[in-house]
């Protein structure tokens, strides 16, 4: 998974360089916009000029080629009028010829005035009003030159101030010949310099804008708009100016800054100059670039502003994002520290998100797509045992009966382990009150689940263990008690059966009390016996040669269809404990698996060392680390039922019939194990069989003893001693075992033979050692028949199936005592001694 | 020859020591006990593992220097007169109840030897 400062770096970068481009973009926009909006008005500078150019020259031209035709019309006029006043005018008298003068510049209207002048200068005919008759103009430019013939053609003069009519003018003249070559005088036509003025006027340019007429040597003919005295005025400047394109330049005249179009008026030395000023010119461009200066400025400001706010946008986007990657990572975070799965569930679509965390709880690979319900059905294995909870959970809170769902349950992660799962979680509902949307969150809660099973265990077993230990102190009182009583009993009886005469009534009645006492001796020990207050002895014990021992005992009278199967690895393990007692826990395991095992099976029984690295929680107790050494007792037989299984090792808790057993076995097997500072552990399998493993501390080596010494144990003195089994071996057995006992054994294997004997020598016998089951002649039956022989003699049953019925019989039968098989060399030893030492 | 001191609260069983001691001619205190010295003290006890060894200790204090015998009728019928448990008690020798007679006159023997 990325670390989330990782991406958010990698996130900042981005907006960086978004940031960056919005902010390049923006301003290239802009430039180009502003780029754009420059060239328009460079190009629209270019078009004003160009139209202006354009304008000015075409009136430029236009005046030019209009003024040429008056010219040409004016120059026609006084051609035909010169030729018809030369040629015509003798026919003419003199009076009329001013009206006929008039009639033929009528339709010349550009002409004011047409007059002729004579050879002297005066002026002798007009065409309209009449000549001042002293009126010269001899010294006039216009006759001169022709008089002088500095022309050919028409002469134009400069502007003067006509004495004809005292107005501005100019005058044309041709010179009018006497038919001979000589001077004539001149015939003249005026152009009123106001008519062109007029002509100009209504020829409308627009402001800033004037049209002049020039000579070529620059003297000013007309103007509009008008200077204030045109005569004499002379702008050669203005007349240099080429006359193809326009110029600009400062006007001579007014001082402006103009543009100026200039035209030679062909075949004239005229010059027609427009101009227009700079600034009138100009201003709609200057208007235009406004406008469009301004709108480039509104829209950029409108562009930056828009930038502006797009980076402010991502800028805040942007911490909103880190503000959001926060937010996930505050969220992830949590979900980490407090170690919990999250699911999210759309209960319509039944589209799942599962965050890694709850995969990996749920026992799959974190990045595996699982995100619909079916998927999660598929792949999420809950415990059997928990499914049928679970999914009421479920229902329980989809239907409205739960508020919360919450749900303890098992899960199996890919090692095949089960961890437990606390799920807990809320749906949110449509208005109808459906469900819509489960959203949750999941934890493990192994340890604790665990903790809470082992607190329950334990607590269980403190109970059990306090049942115990009460009924073990109200056993062990009852038992001081008792053992007061029967230790009174059995004292006084005895003493009594001294001083009693031998053979009397009273010996034998003492006989019989001193019996029964015994009985109740034995009873005592063997119903009390499991309260652990009783005291053992406490000494190294090696281990296996106990359980060697009572192995060879059990096989040696092994029921038909059961194998032993032994595996005793202890070597020189040594147990604190007292010997008996440990052989006890192992005849009891043994007898317990042999009697579930009725048709046959096999019996394992092995006995290792074990090291415990750390406490170890058995069903029976728990183990603190240290070294143990392990006695397993396993059966093949039908194994403990549950509802039998806590109750197994219930002081006086039997399944077997009455008479059976007494259910003492396995409460003393705990008792001892519990003394020793071990513990049991019970597995078992209805079918199957059971399986009970004993934990004893070991406590360093031992020597393996030697076989006791039978010198240890009570000897007889020779007695006589009837040994009957079926089973010839044991039958064997006894006999050199009693034989090193200082009996004197005499073996029977069948009960029969053994009553025929009995009856032969009645007195020979001082003892009668009898096996019950025998076929045939039970030992019971056998006994029964013995005592009615002989009523006093000792008679011990052994039998490998104890049991209140055959006490009970026994009892009724007058047996001193029964012993329970397998016997040790010392029961055998000690119940012979005791008995034997009774009945003296 | 101070005597044997008995420690029994069942007075029958207390009664059957003392007549068994008498008879085979030891010398036995009478009454109550209360402290003093003893060639010998035969103490009864009830709950040996729980209690027995402050028991044990109350009564060396009373007798300083006698030999303990201790009989209980919790202790098992297969213990050895002396062993471990007759250490772990502190006393010289233990007897399991009932006992014989037989299993008493041993036991006393072997700790002050013969009477007289």
């Amino acid at each position: 998974m990325t670390s989330p400062s990782h991406s958010a770096s990698r996130s900042s970068t981005r907006f960086k360089r978004l940031r960056l481009g919005v902010a390049v973009f923006g301003v290239v926009v802009i430039l180009g916009f502003a780029g754009s909006s420059a060239y328009d008005v460079w190009r629209s500078y270019g078009q004003a000029l160009t139209a202006t150019n354009r304008e000015i020259g075409n009136v430029a031209h236009a005046l030019a080629e209009q003024t040429a035709w008056t010219w040409q019309g004016l120059d026609l006029l006084l051609r035909d009028t010169a030729d018809w006043y030369m040629n015509a005018s003798h026919e003419i008298p003199r009076e009329q010829i001013d009206a006929a003068l008039g009639i033929r510049t009528a339709g010349v209207p550009q002409a004011r005035l047409v007059t002729i002048v004579d050879a002297q200068g005066l002026q002798r005919h007009r065409s309209r009003g009449h000549s001042p008759p002293n009126l010269n103009v001899a010294d006039r430019s216009y006759f001169i030159a022709q008089r002088n013939r500095t022309v050919t053609g028409a002469f134009m003069s400069e502007p003067i101030v006509t004495r004809s009519e005292d107005r501005a003018g100019v005058v044309l003249s041709r010179r009018l010949d006497d038919g001979k070559g000589g001077f004539a005088g001149v015939v003249t036509a005026i152009v009123d310099l106001d008519d062109i003025q007029h002509f100009y006027r209504a020829v409308n340019l627009g402001k800033g804008s004037a049209i002049h007429l020039l000579r070529d040597n620059g003297a000013l003919l007309v103007r509009n708009p008008p200077v204030a005295d045109v005569s004499g005025l002379k702008f050669p400047a203005l007349a240099a100016i080429p006359a193809s394109g326009a110029t600009r330049l400062v006007s001579p005249i007014d001082g402006q800054r103009a543009f100026i179009a200039v035209a030679q008026v062909r075949d004239t030395p005229l010059r027609l100059a427009v101009t227009r000023e700079e600034n009138v010119a100009l201003q709609p461009w200057r208007d235009e670039a406004i406008r469009l200066g301004l709108r480039t400025i509104i829209v950029t400001l409108l562009g930056v502003l828009a930038i502006v706010a797009l980076l402010r946008q991502l800028r805040r986007i942007e911490s909103g994002d880190s503000a959001l990657r926060d937010s996930e990572e505050r969220y992830a975070l949590a979900m980490e520290g407090a170690n919990e799965g999250h699911w999210d569930t759309d209960m319509v679509t039944d589209r799942l998100f599962l965050s890694p965390k709850m995969k990996l709880l749920q026992g799959q690979d974190p990045d595996s797509e699982i995100d619909t319900r079916a998927a999660w059905m598929e792949h999420v294995v809950i415990h059997p045992d928990d499914r049928p909870r679970f999914e009421a959970a479920l229902a329980d809170h989809f239907e409205g009966r739960t508020p919360q769902y919450e749900c303890e349950y098992r899960v199996r992660q890919p090692d095949g382990e089960w961890r437990w799962l606390l799920s807990r979680g809320r749906c949110l509902r449509d208005a109808a009150g459906k469900p819509v949307r489960f959203v949750g969150s999941a934890m493990d809660v192994t340890t604790q689940k665990q903790s809470q099973i082992d607190k329950e265990h334990l607590e269980t077993q403190l109970r059990q263990s306090q049942k115990l230990e009460a009924i073990g102190t109200l056993a062990g009182g009852i038992a001081h008690d008792f053992n007061n009583i029967l230790g009174a009993i059995l004292g006084y009886g005895e003493l009594a059966h001294q001083h009693s005469a031998k053979g009397s009534d009273v010996r034998r009645y003492l006989d019989n009390v001193m019996h029964a006492a015994g009985r109740a001796k034995a009873l005592v020990e063997r119903i009390l016996g499991f309260s652990r207050s009783g005291l053992g002895e406490r000494a190294p014990v090696h281990v296996q040669s106990v359980v060697e021992e009572t192995l060879e005992l059990l096989e040696a009278s092994l029921p038909a269809g059961i194998r032993l199967e032994s595996s005793l690895e202890a070597s020189n393990a040594a147990v604190i404990g007292d010997a008996t007692q440990l052989h006890q826990v192992a005849m009891n395991l043994c007898t317990n698996a042999l009697h579930s095992m009725e048709h046959g099976g096999v019996l394992s029984v092995s006995l290792e060392c074990v090291e415990l690295r750390e406490r170890q929680s058995l069903s029976r107790g728990s183990l603190p680390a240290g070294s143990y050494v392990r006695l397993t007792v396993a059966d093949t037989g039908t194994g403990i039922p549950p509802a039998v299984f806590e109750r197994i090792f219930d002081p006086f808790f039997t399944t077997k019939r009455v008479g059976e057993g007494t259910g003492l076995g396995l409460p003393l097997v705990h008792g001892i194990v519990t003394d020793l500072g071990g513990a049991i552990d019970v597995v078992t399998k209805t079918g199957e069989g059971t399986r009970f493993e004993v934990w004893l501390p070991v406590s360093g080596e031992t020597a393996k003893p030697s076989v006791e010494p039978l010198r240890a144990l009570p000897h007889g003195n020779g007695e006589t001693v009837m040994i009957v089994d079926d089973e010839r071996p044991l039958v064997a057995l006894a006999e050199e075992t009693l034989a090193e006992l200082g009996y004197e054994p005499v073996g029977f294997d069948s009960s029969r033979a053994a009553l025929q004997a009995f009856r032969a020598e009645p007195q020979r016998f001082d003892l009668i050692l009898t096996d019950e089951a025998m076929p045939d002649i039970t030992g019971s039956k056998l006994a029964r028949e013995i005592r009615q022989l002989r009523p006093a003699v000792p008679i011990v049953l052994m039998s490998g199936h104890g049991g209140a019925q055959l006490a009970k019989q026994a009892a009724v039968i007058g047996v001193n005592e029964v012993l329970h098989k397998p016997l040790r060399a010392r029961d055998l030893a000690e119940a012979l001694a005791r008995v034997l030492r009774s009945a003296q | 020859m101070s005597g044997i001191v008995i420690y029994e609260e069942d007075d029958l069983m207390c009664a059957l020591l003392e007549e068994w001691l008498r008879a085979a001619g030891y010398r036995v205190h009478a009454g109550k006990p209360n402290g003093g010295a003893a060639d010998l003290v035969i103490v009864s006890l009830y709950m040996p593992k729980h209690a027995g060894a402050k028991r044990v200790q109350e009564i060396h204090a009373a007798h300083p220097g006698a030999p303990l015998i201790a009989i209980s009728g919790q202790f098992s019928s297969g213990l050895p007169a002396v062993g471990s448990t007759a250490q772990t008690l502190g006393v010289q020798q233990v007897i399991a109840k009932p006992l014989t007679r037989a299993d008493l006159l041993e036991a006393v023997h072997a700790v002050v030897g013969p009477p007289g």
